[in-house]
């Protein structure tokens, strides 16, 4: 007898609805998936067979085909297990469904348990999208299942409690999700007066406050310009000077993801596996991959086209401590993404374009042995090495970095006295302020990804101000990139001062954050 | 090459020419004596002894090219025993090596490029026998025969001149002790020698020409292979200003580990005293130190803590010659023990950075005299004026476009004019009580 069972896998970010087709038909006993499915999903006939009999269900001894439609995709996971398992029950007869469809998503144990999957989220909301209305998923993902608005999720610990499920059809939770979000149309249009609510806006690891960073002044300046306007930073100091720190302050002093974003970010949280998802994540993801991450790792792929760091920081700030010692090849790919906000990965038979809108946070040593600059440890390095090394933030990377700021040591007097410095209760709705000013300006895009004609536009120069562009561009070696990051930067310093057009003083400001070979370049004596 | 400048059979014919009558047949590259010093001086491995020791046997610098040319005569010139001075006796080695040997003759046989490449860089060729030979030099023991000056030679004859030395890894104080030390004595008219090297040396320069002095620089290679190459801008300032980059070097020899100590002996000799601010142990700078008390000529350190490395040479030469070297105590007191005192301004912001504080307009010109007085970070500036950081930020940008203000790694100091700018507690010069 034929069982059609609904199901979803992951591809990429998205989920893919099955439809598992189960035959249990005479014959030859046997066990056959078709349908192209990966080594993963090859062996979910293992764990299918001996789920059902360690949770005292029969295997019947008979020919099944289990087909997995649409059949010329691709299939890769273990969250069809569930489905299958139920397919042979039903088509064996051992149960007996009642009305309705229900999906099934969960990976089975051997000995019966259902277990979550990775993309729970997505698949949930293609189910959605499909006309589905309820499903079945394991108990640990139900928070994250009911994210999807009118969803009528059941968890369940063990197959035999999906078989409950089936049999009876009546939902064993019925107490509603206290907030739920409709996944297909959602746009970045949600006003002021109904903004996220702060309740749920919590993250996994604790985030340092801004107030812990003593000193930096410079630092500290160039941070809150880098994140009201999105534009790219690099962190240049010896170590110990608190870059890291200093970093990790972001996601506490950005404003909080709106539903679209915060929705596109607990997407990829949910496809990356990232544990238990109980709400949209509010906070902005903070990545910090460790240099030796390799080139799937940064951008995406692998066997089961996992989302890279550089999407798992959608959203978010993407944090390249060490940025020199990175792979060429790695920083290479950053450049399309940078440009356009997402990335386009292929592999034989697949291709997934994963978002990728991070701002980027780099941070490196001023020289190999990390001292140069400092007054209380000499540098070691030989002499112009260290300007070599600050050479070495190659080309697409360094056109992408608007903001370049020195963080030499600060001395241990600051660190134990002087007023304390604003926190992250402060600086973050100045931050949030001047991000809505820009945003009212250039309908949302943020003054880091203006170029050209707009961002003139967005500038306003006056003639004084023009003049004194020109004056500037020696500084930068008077290149068009660098009169235009000139720009960029001082319409942010602008809108953090609450000013339309952009001043002299803005742009001179601007200046100062050029990259630090322009400096090495300003010889002695000219 | 050949036949640049043919062979004149009467050039030498006073001279005594045992190579031969092979000599005068052959073309030779050198038209006249001051060329054939030229080629000889810019042979690879032929110093100054080696040299002296050709002229004491040949006579003449075309008699050695004569001599070289002819056939045999690489192994004729080194052969040649030096003789001491004023003692009959040969010296026990030879005085030239067979390598240098060959090396003239091929000089001699017009295949050496060295004149044509002096002409294309336009350089001048000094010899010792010219007026233009600065006295301060010929009176060294081992004066070069031949400087290849670029600039003017003029400039080397200053009334008074003071080389400036150190280390090519200063601290930010260091520089500024040189900059200051090169502002003051390019105030009172003093010609400032240095190396062109990073660091010290740079700064001393740069100071200088801010306070539109004259400076020289020897170079320890040859005019085409100039090193640093950071600082071929400053060396074509140098001599845009009226001052001079001098070699003794051919114009396309490479430094290599023996000329820059060689070199050492040609900066403490176009000067009356050497100052040198801070060498770290084992320093080059020491080694001018070392020939300025050779030559006679003072010798002053700038003291430094005795935990700095970057000051440990400077002590460690203090206390090994205490009798020889001199302390400076300070840069007006500097002056004063060098004897150029009449002419010096008042200390404290020189008149020149006064006015150029007072041209970047009030707020930049507050920033410019606190990096004067030693504030160098951000923070810093931000304490000392209480001003937001914005408009410290904003202000130090004008400063850096105006070329006052330079720095990297986030520590800042004064630049340009402002360079060799005396901080405002500089002023003291305390005496003891006797």
């Amino acid at each position: 007898m034929l069982a059609v069972v609904p199901s979803a896998t992951l591809n990429g970010l998205d989920g893919r609805f099955i439809r598992v087709e189960v035959d249990v038909a005479p014959g030859l006993p046997g066990f056959t998936i078709v349908g192209l499915a990966d080594a993963a999903l090859q062996e979910a006939r293992e764990r299918v067979r001996g789920a059902l009999r360690n949770a005292g269900f029969a295997y019947p001894p008979r020919r099944i085909t289990v087909n997995l439609a649409p059949a010329d995709q691709r299939k890769a996971g273990a969250s069809l297990d569930l489905a299958m398992a139920l397919g042979i029950l039903l088509g064996s007869e051992q149960v007996i469904a009642g009305p309705g469809r229900v999906a099934l998503i969960g990976e089975l144990s051997l000995g019966g348990e259902v277990r979550s999957v990775p993309g729970v989220l997505p698949m949930v909301s293609v189910l959605a999208r499909r006309g589905l209305r309820r499903v079945v998923v394991a108990a640990a993902a139900v928070d994250e299942a009911r994210l999807v608005e009118g969803m009528d999720v059941t968890g369940v610990e063990t197959l035999a409690d999906a078989v409950e499920v089936i049999r009876a059809r009546r939902s064993r939770r019925s107490a509603p999700a206290p907030r739920r979000i409709e996944l297909v149309e959602a746009t970045g249009t949600a006003g002021p007066d109904q903004g996220p609510d702060p309740m749920i806006v919590r993250s996994g690891s604790p985030v340092p406050d801004l107030c812990e960073v003593r000193g930096q002044l410079e630092a500290r300046r160039g941070l809150e310009i880098a994140l009201a306007g999105g534009h790219g930073l690099l962190l240049v100091g010896p170590p110990g000077s608190g870059k890291t720190l200093l970093a990790r302050t972001i996601p506490g002093l950005l404003p909080p993801l709106d539903d679209a974003a915060a929705l596109a970010a607990t997407v990829v949280a949910s496809a990356a596996g990232e544990g238990p998802i109980g709400e949209l994540r509010r906070r902005p993801p903070f990545r910090s991959p460790h240099h030796t991450v390799s080139y799937a790792g940064m951008v995406g792929g692998g066997p089961n086209m996992s989302p890279g760091e550089i999407t798992r920081a959608d959203q978010g700030v993407l944090f390249l401590d060490e940025l020199p010692e990175f792979g060429r090849d790695v920083l290479e790919a950053l450049r399309q993404p940078m440009e356009e906000g997402r990335v386009a990965v292929s592999r034989v038979g697949r291709a997934t374009i994963f978002p990728a809108r991070f701002q980027l946070v780099a941070a490196m040593n001023p020289c190999p042995c990390g001292f140069a600059g400092s007054s209380d440890r000499a540098c070691a390095c030989p002499p112009l090495v260290p300007d070599r090394y600050q050479r070495r933030v190659s080309g697409p990377l360094r056109d992408r970095i608007d903001l370049w700021i020195s963080m030499p040591r600060v001395a241990p007097l600051a660190l134990v006295r002087g007023p304390d410095p604003e926190g992250s209760a402060t600086v973050g709705p100045r931050i949030a302020a001047a991000r809505t000013l820009a945003g009212r300006r250039t309908g949302g895009v943020l003054n880091g990804r203006l170029t050209g004609r707009t961002l003139r536009d967005a500038c306003q120069l006056s003639r004084v101000g023009e003049r004194r562009v020109i004056a500037l561009a020696d500084l930068e070696r008077a290149s068009g990139r660098g009169t235009e990051r000139l720009l960029r930067v001082a319409r942010t310093i602008a809108d953090l001062a609450g000013d339309t057009s952009v001043a002299e003083t803005h742009l001179d400001e601007a200046a100062w954050f050029r990259p630090a070979d322009m400096r090495l370049a300003a010889a002695e004596v000219v | 090459m050949l036949g640049v400048g043919s062979g004149d059979p009467t050039a030498g014919a006073a001279e005594p020419s045992p190579g031969g009558t092979a000599a005068s047949a052959r073309p030779v590259v050198a038209a006249d004596e001051r060329d054939a010093w030229a080629v000889l001086a810019g042979v690879r491995g032929l110093g100054p002894v080696g040299f002296g020791v050709l002229l004491g046997r040949y006579g003449s610098g075309l008699a050695i090219l004569r001599e070289a040319a002819s056939p045999g005569g690489p192994a004729r010139i080194s052969a040649v025993r030096g003789r001491e001075v004023g003692d009959e006796r040969e010296l026990p080695g030879p005085a030239i090596t067979d390598a240098v040997a060959t090396a003239v003759a091929i000089a001699a046989q017009g295949a050496g490029p060295t004149l044509a490449r002096v002409h294309e860089l336009g350089l001048e060729i000094v010899t010792m026998e010219d007026a233009a030979y600065p006295s301060r030099l010929a009176a060294i023991e081992m004066p070069p025969h031949v400087l290849y000056v670029l600039g003017d030679p003029a400039s080397m004859h200053a009334l008074a001149a003071v080389a400036i030395v150190g280390t090519r890894r200063p601290t930010d104080a260091g520089r500024a002790i040189a900059a200051r030390i090169a502002a003051a004595l390019a105030a009172v008219g003093a010609g400032v020698i240095s190396g062109l090297a990073v660091g010290i040396d740079g700064a001393a320069h740069a100071a200088a020409l801010h306070a539109k002095g004259t400076t020289v620089a020897v170079i320890g290679s040859g005019h085409a292979v100039v090193h640093p190459r950071a600082h071929s801008r400053l060396a074509a300032s140098i001599v845009a200003a009226g001052g001079s980059v001098v070699s003794e070097l051919g114009p396309d020899i490479a430094p290599s580990k023996g000329t820059f100590p060689r070199r050492n002996r040609i900066i403490s000799g176009l000067a009356d005293a050497t100052v040198v601010v801070e060498a770290p142990a084992r320093s080059g700078a020491l080694i001018t130190a070392s020939w300025a008390l050779d030559q006679g000529r003072e010798c002053f350190l700038v003291p430094g803590s005795i935990d700095a490395p970057a000051s440990a040479g400077c002590l460690a030469f203090l206390r090994e010659f205490p009798h020889a070297t001199r302390i400076v105590a300070g840069i007006p007191q500097l002056i004063d023990d060098l004897g150029l005192a009449d002419h010096l301004a008042e200390p404290g912001v020189t008149p020149g950075a006064a006015a150029t504080l007072a041209d970047v307009g009030a707020a930049a010109g507050r920033l410019g005299r606190e990096l004067i007085n030693g504030r160098s970070t951000v923070d810093e500036l931000v304490a000392a004026t209480g001003w937001p950081v914005a408009s410290v930020l904003a202000g130090l940008t004008l400063l850096e476009r105006r070329g006052l203000a330079f720095g990297v790694h986030g520590r800042f100091r004064p630049a340009g004019g402002l360079a060799g700018a005396d901080p405002a507690k500089a002023g003291q010069r305390p005496r003891v009580r006797k």
